[in-house]
This record gives structure tokens, C-alpha cells and sequence, in this order.
């Protein structure tokens, strides 16, 4: 059972802030969707929360031990990022994809095992991904990339799983394929955050929503507390529909941009 | 479980012994008519008859160095197209060919080949060195890939241009047909000597090169998911680059510039990994060796006159090759 925490994290990009003072802590079990504006600093804050890009100031704990600290490997093998539209540099086979996701479990110069095996293959029909097991990623669509690159995050029963966009370009079977499937994981025990735009999927799925506003988290809870239409509305600059059941669409912009960051 | 394919179990077995049968073809071809086992044995019991001379003194460098010398450049190509996953670069993008070049022109230049025959081969390696202490030095900054990349281009046309002013102020024009004609690479008269200075670097650098394997399958998901499973990028690149500069380096200080080798060999074998990276970089090796031998014995077998550059007749093969492979890669970009 791991946490992540974050504690007064700071992050500039090419001089600009993009994260000011973010803190949260995921706990294992807990299916959370991270909320906000394009700009807003989610990917920023994944990315850092992963490891990968370093911090102005604050800290980012694995089970209480500064990130920087774990051993890369260790911390592979516990937390699983799965980046934004990322995209795949040679045409490797779907099985040999998916299999990358064990690479921090496999010890240097030994051949993967069944054990191995048998999270490729679990992976691999969470997914749905099994029926193209021996094509290669490149001749496949947009979507059925996505559901492929969430299976090798998910080849690594990773303790945690930081997903950027998971159910971005997914037709709606597959996208409430994707949210059953983190919802599932969570629920078995791993502490999932993943940034979602379809605020009726979070309302659905998540159990907690993160809400980022010009690298500041504005609201932390459940959903039912969180989504709330006049919060939205000013962090959006859209007027939301409220279909029940803490089910929220957006209808129609107000004025012609979401409100400037604040300084 | 991850079924390998038996086209691709036999890869490395079937190059293995191609390899070996081109090793004692290289062995047993070259102008005077020796029987190679009658040879080999006499050399073996510390016998001075011709063949044996010619055995040891002739052939057997040769030999080593077309194995030695094609297995760096396949391997280095290999490691530095998973590295920068793009299919089109090449060992010589790192800039230690040019200040091999640079360094063993020098030596020429100045008249030391006169007085002391591995004066050449000791120039050449100088250059390497310098170029990959300067490559070294960077990568230990953590530098990003590019930048190393960029300061090879660098360095490489820095290399060249010293290459030509050495070759225009040339005040010998016999040594300055030396130095064309050692540019062009060969491996004809090459001595134990030559095998022994170079073939520790050699060694040294791809056992680097084949250190990295996952790490450059690990990199075919991008930097950020690469570094996310536990790899650093910045030691990888550094582990290939070096590698390359050691061995590469090594190998054009004995051998002069053997182009394309390091371009087709990857890109030839990739489909038949499935185009793992990590998996190409062995089959690359025995690749480039095989090409090396294959084509080294060629220019012994073509025919009266001066026999061809091993590096003339290797860019013959690899330019229309390259030609071929840009089109068919802007066909499946379109």
C-alpha cells in the first residue's frame, strides 16, 4: 500500500509558474480525477508528482520518502505515468508493447517469466486490447493506441497510477471501459489519479475530484461536493447543465474566454 | 507469454555461423595460393615457412580486423539509431570518424609515418580520444541527447575542415595520395600491431553499447515514459555515445572511413526483431561483421589491377541503398 504526497510544491516552466504551493496526498484505493482549464498545471503536476520534472520548491513523498531518494527502479515499480498523447517510435508488436511495462520488475540480463507473462496477458484483456496482440501499435487507430499504452502502464500492477488523459480519443464503449477499469484497479488497491475533461465520467467514477486553477488546487473532495455549478462556472467561464444525478454538462460560454489566471 | 518468433531465434545462431564461414573465407582469400589448414597449422606449431608468415602476418589481422571493425560499426549504428529513434543515423554522427581522420592525417602530415609505421594507426586514436573526451565531458554535464548530437556535428565539421587544411598545405604529394587513399578505408596490410592497439577500445566500447538494450527499448515510448520505468536518459545516451566514440574511433584509426556499414546493417535486421531495439543490437554486430568480411573479400576477388578500397566499395553498396530506403520511408510518412 503506497502513498504519494505532495507538500507546498512549486514549479516553473521556461520562467513562468505554473504550480504555486500544490499539496494533496493519494491514497491507495482511491479512484481520483484531476480537474481544470487547459493551462491549469495538471500534466505539470503530474509529471512532477511522477518524478520527471523537478520542482522550484516543495516535496514529493513516496510512502514517506523523498522522491528523489527512491532508487529509479524501485520507483518504477511502484508508480506507473502514463504520459499525454504520447506517441510510439517504432512499429513493435502490441504484445511486445504492453510488455515494456515490465521493465522494472525484470532483474538485468534475465529473461521475463511467467509471472511476467501472466500481467502482460491481464493487462492485455483489461484493455481489450487482446484480439490485436501481434499488430504493430503504428497500424492501429488513435483509440485502440490509447486502450495498448494504458495496458503497458497497467503490465506493471503498479501501486500507483498517474494517468494523463486516459480516456482522451476513446469511443464511449471504451471510455467507460477505461473509467470501469481504473475504477476496478482502485478498488483492488491502487491509488489512481487521473486527469479527465468529461466531468459526467468523473461525476460516475471518481471518488474524489481535484480541481486545479492557475496551479492552485481550489477544491479537494468528493464529487457530489466538488462539482458544483457556480465553482464551474467561474473556472470555466461556461454555464453547466445539471442532467441530476451530480451529472454536469457543459451548455453554454459565458463572455468569450475562461477568466484570466490570476497573479 | 511473449512467443519469439523462429525466424527471429534463428537470427542470432544463422549470423553467428555466417559470420564464422566469411571469417575463414577472409582467411583463405588473397593473391598467393596458401592451403589455410596446412597454413594455420604451421603458424600454430611456431613454424616460419611462407604460408605461415602469411597466415599470421597477412591474413589473420585482416581477418580479425573485417570481424572487428564491422561488429562496432553495425552495433554502434544500431545503439545510436535506437538512441535517437530515427532510422537514418549512423556512427559517423558523433564525430569521432572525422577526428580519427583528423588525428591519423596529422601523422602523415608531419612525417611521422616515415619514421614509425604506428605513428597512423596512434594518430588516429589520439583523435578519438580527444573527440570523445570532449563528447565525455558534455555528457557527464547531463547534457540532453541533442545536444551531444549537435556538438558531434560540431566537432565532425570542426574535424574536417582541420582535414582539409592539413590535406591543401600538404607540402609531399606523395603523402598527400597517402592520405586519400587511407581516407578511402581498407583493411589490406594491416598488422597484429594494428589489432592489438585497437581492438581493446573496440572491446571496451561495445561491451558499453551492449549494456543498454532495455534502456533503448524503454525509450521507444518517449523520455518522460522512459525515464518513468526506471531509466536514466541521460546515461543511456552517454553510455551509447561514448561507446560509439571508443569504438568507432578505434576502428577508423586502423581502418580508415568504412561508411554505410553502420546505416544498412540496423535497418536491414529490424524487421527481423520485430524492430525491438534492444534486441537489434547483437544481430547488428554479427551483421556488420558479416558485411565487413563479405565485402572485404570481394575487392581480394576483383580481379588484375589495384584492388578496390574496402570504403569505396562499401559506400558503392550503401548509397543506392540509402537512396531506396529514403524514398520507401517518405512513401509511409505520405
Amino acid at each position: 500500500m503506497s502513498m504519494l504526497a505532495a507538500a507546498d510544491l512549486s514549479v516553473s516552466l521556461g520562467g513562468a509558474p505554473v504550480l504555486r504551493g500544490v499539496g494533496l496526498a493519494l491514497r491507495p484505493g482511491e479512484f481520483t480525477a484531476l480537474v481544470g482549464p487547459n493551462g491549469a498545471g495538471k500534466s505539470t503536476l503530474l509529471r512532477t508528482l511522477a518524478g520527471l520534472a523537478p520542482s522550484d520548491a516543495g516535496t514529493v513523498t513516496l510512502d514517506g520518502v523523498l522522491l528523489p531518494a527512491v532508487p529509479a527502479r524501485e520507483r518504477g515499480r511502484r508508480l506507473a505515468y502514463l504520459a499525454q498523447a504520447s506517441t510510439v517510435h517504432w512499429p513493435l508488436t502490441v504484445e511486445r508493447l504492453v510488455a515494456l511495462g515490465r521493465l522494472p520488475h525484470l532483474e538485468p540480463w534475465r529473461r521475463p517469466g511467467p509471472a511476467d507473462a501472466a500481467a502482460i496477458d491481464r493487462a492485455l484483456s483489461l484493455c481489450d486490447v487482446e484480439g490485436f496482440r501481434d499488430r504493430a501499435v503504428t497500424s492501429l487507430s488513435g483509440g485502440e493506441r490509447a486502450r495498448v499504452l494504458l495496458a503497458r502502464a497497467l503490465a506493471g500492477d503498479p501501486a500507483l497510477l498517474l494517468a494523463d488523459e486516459p480516456v482522451a480519443g476513446l469511443d464511449p464503449y471504451h471510455q467507460l471501459r477505461v473509467m470501469e477499469v481504473l475504477r476496478d484497479r482502485a478498488a483492488a488497491g491502487t491509488g489512481v489519479l487521473a486527469v479527465l475533461h468529461d466531468l459526467a465520467l468523473v461525476a460516475r467514477f471518481c471518488g474524489r475530484v481535484i480541481l486545479l486553477e492557475a496551479g492552485r488546487v481550489v477544491a479537494d473532495g468528493p464529487p457530489s461536493l466538488v462539482l458544483e455549478p457556480g465553482l464551474l462556472s467561474r473556472l470555466y467561464g461556461v454555464a453547466w447543465r445539471d442532467l441530476g444525478d451530480g451529472v454536469m454538462l457543459p451548455w453554454e460560454r459565458l463572455g468569450v474566454s475562461p477568466p484570466a489566471p490570476r497573479d | 507469454m511473449t512467443v519469439i518468433p523462429l525466424a527471429e531465434r534463428l537470427l542470432l545462431p544463422g549470423l553467428s555461423l555466417l559470420v564464422a564461414l566469411l571469417f575463414l573465407g577472409s582467411l583463405a582469400v588473397g593473391p598467393s595460393a596458401v592451403s589455410l589448414p596446412q597454413a594455420a597449422a604451421d603458424w600454430w606449431r611456431g613454424g616460419d615457412s611462407t604460408a605461415a608468415v602469411i597466415f599470421a602476418e597477412i591474413r589473420l589481422p585482416r581477418a580479425i580486423l573485417g570481424l572487428a571493425v564491422g561488429a562496432v560499426l553495425g552495433l554502434s549504428g544500431a545503439a545510436l539509431q535506437g538512441l535517437l529513434r530515427n532510422p537514418l543515423a549512423e556512427p559517423g554522427l558523433v564525430g569521432v570518424s572525422a577526428s580519427a581522420a583528423l588525428g591519423a592525417v596529422i601523422t602523415f602530415y608531419s612525417g611521422l609515418t616515415l619514421a614509425f609505421p604506428l605513428a597512423l594507426p596512434l594518430g588516429g586514436m589520439a583523435g578519438a580520444l580527444l573527440a570523445t573526451g570532449v563528447l565525455y565531458l558534455l555528457a557527464g554535464r547531463d547534457a540532453g541527447v541533442l545536444t551531444l548530437i549537435l556538438a558531434g556535428v560540431a566537432v565532425s565539421s570542426l574535424a574536417a575542415a582541420l582535414t582539409s587544411l592539413a590535406l591543401s598545405l600538404s607540402p609531399n604529394p606523395f603523402a598527400l595520395t597517402e592520405i586519400v587513399f587511407w581516407m578511402l578505408g581498407s583493411l589490406a596490410d594491416r598488422s597484429l600491431e594494428h589489432v592489438l592497439l585497437a581492438t581493446p577500445f573496440m572491446l571496451l566500447g561495445a561491451a558499453l553499447l551492449l549494456s543498454v538494450g532495455r534502456g533503448l527499448d524503454a525509450l521507444s515510448l518517449g523520455e518522460d515514459t522512459a525515464r518513468s520505468l526506471g531509466f536514466s536518459v541521460s546515461r543511456v545516451g552517454a553510455l551509447v555515445i561514448v561507446g560509439t566514440a571508443l569504438a568507432v574511433g578505434a576502428a577508423v584509426a586502423v581502418a580508415g572511413a568504412i561508411g554505410f556499414i553502420g546505416l544498412i546493417v540496423p535497418h536491414l535486421l529490424r524487421p527481423l526483431v520485430a524492430h525491438q531495439p534492444g534486441r537489434l543490437l547483437a544481430p547488428s554486430a554479427l551483421g556488420g561483421a558479416a558485411l565487413a568480411l563479405a565485402a572485404d573479400i570481394a575487392v581480394r576477388l576483383g580481379g588484375p589491377g589495384p584492388e578496390l578500397k574496402l570504403g569505396v566499395v562499401t559506400a558503392l553498396l550503401g548509397a543506392p541503398f540509402f537512396l531506396a530506403l529514403v524514398l520507401r520511408l517518405r512513401r509511409s510518412v505520405a
